[in-house]
């Protein structure tokens, strides 16, 4: 079940810019015992989900492995406008990165160019050491 | 203060400067059925902890009367610099939001003077249905600021 944009909903649209542009969301997780995760995620928004790439062994993969509900928010303004918050489930991809980049790595290369230069790595480097992929799939979007 | 906080540290300088203020914090927290709950709030660093003033029937007020763990991070720079991540407990205050303004309320209506006039309100307006205080006590701080 893939969530809708509301054409004629302003936070709506806002929301969708936002997924295509911002750099940074937070991806929330549940540990084994029951204790939220966040962390700052650089993610791309393809085909209605989010894909989150991951060293293989971290908190967050773990965490999805054992408990799938996530919810995945993006910036707001400093006085709390641009609201996003997807409600949604997250899953480790079969795939692993190097296999993604075949169908996102244009699109991720062009979103994350400064990123990468700023870490020092190529895309396929990011790709050897990030190889997992998280795979978000929203159901609920709340935005105002 | 608690121990969480090293002030000798710059990092965790900045991340306490951050927490007295920064307008938003994102509260996470874990719903009666499991799932994680993530919802945008107006914070106040206190004495050590981190106070959130909340309506009565809301479902961070829910998650939080079945289970108390917490995160509470700020937004970090656009390129992902600036990160403040607090894991904490948190309980709902045995006093009204009105009970605490004796001793935080001036600060609390300076923090969020603009705020206030975004929404409308005043601090005694707002107080009237914000009436639930989230107390949450960090038990670990993650910050790094480059």
């Amino acid at each position: 079940m893939a969530i809708t944009f509301d054409q004629q909903n302003p936070a709506h649209q806002t929301a969708l810019r936002k997924l295509e542009s911002d750099q940074i969301a937070w991806l929330t997780t549940i540990r084994s015992g029951g204790r939220p995760h966040s962390v700052p995620v650089w993610f791309l928004w393809h085909d209605g989900e989010l894909l989150v790439f991951s060293e293989s062994e971290t908190v967050k993969t773990r965490n999805v492995r054992g408990n799938a509900n996530a919810v995945m928010n993006l910036h707001a303004t400093p006085d709390g406008g641009e609201v996003v918050i997807l409600d949604g489930t997250a899953a480790i991809s079969d795939r692993d990165t190097a296999g993604w980049l075949a169908t996102v790595g244009e699109a991720y290369e062009r979103k994350y160019a400064g990123g990468l230069w700023g870490l020092g790595l190529t895309l396929e480097q990011m790709a050897a050491q990030y190889s997992a992929v998280i795979v978000f799939t929203p159901t609920k979007l709340s935005a105002w | 203060m608690t121990m969480v906080f090293n002030e000798a540290d710059p990092e965790h300088q900045h991340a306490l400067r951050r927490l007295q203020d920064d307008e938003i914090g994102w509260l996470g927290s874990v719903r009666p059925d499991g799932r994680p709950h993530t919802a945008p709030v107006w914070f106040f660093w206190h004495d050590g902890r981190i106070l959130i003033f909340s309506e009565e029937r809301t479902q961070k007020i829910r998650n939080l009367r079945h289970a108390g763990n917490v995160t509470l991070n700020l937004d970090s720079a656009d390129e992902g610099e600036d990160i403040v991540i607090v894991e904490g407990t948190a309980e709902i205050s045995d006093r009204p939001a009105m009970d605490w303004m004796p001793e935080m309320g001036e600060a609390y209506r300076a923090k969020y003077t603009n705020g206030l006039a975004i929404i409308g309100k005043t601090l005694e307006a707002m107080l009237a249905t914000y009436t639930q205080v989230i107390i949450i006590t960090p038990v670990k701080l993650i910050a790094w600021s480059r």
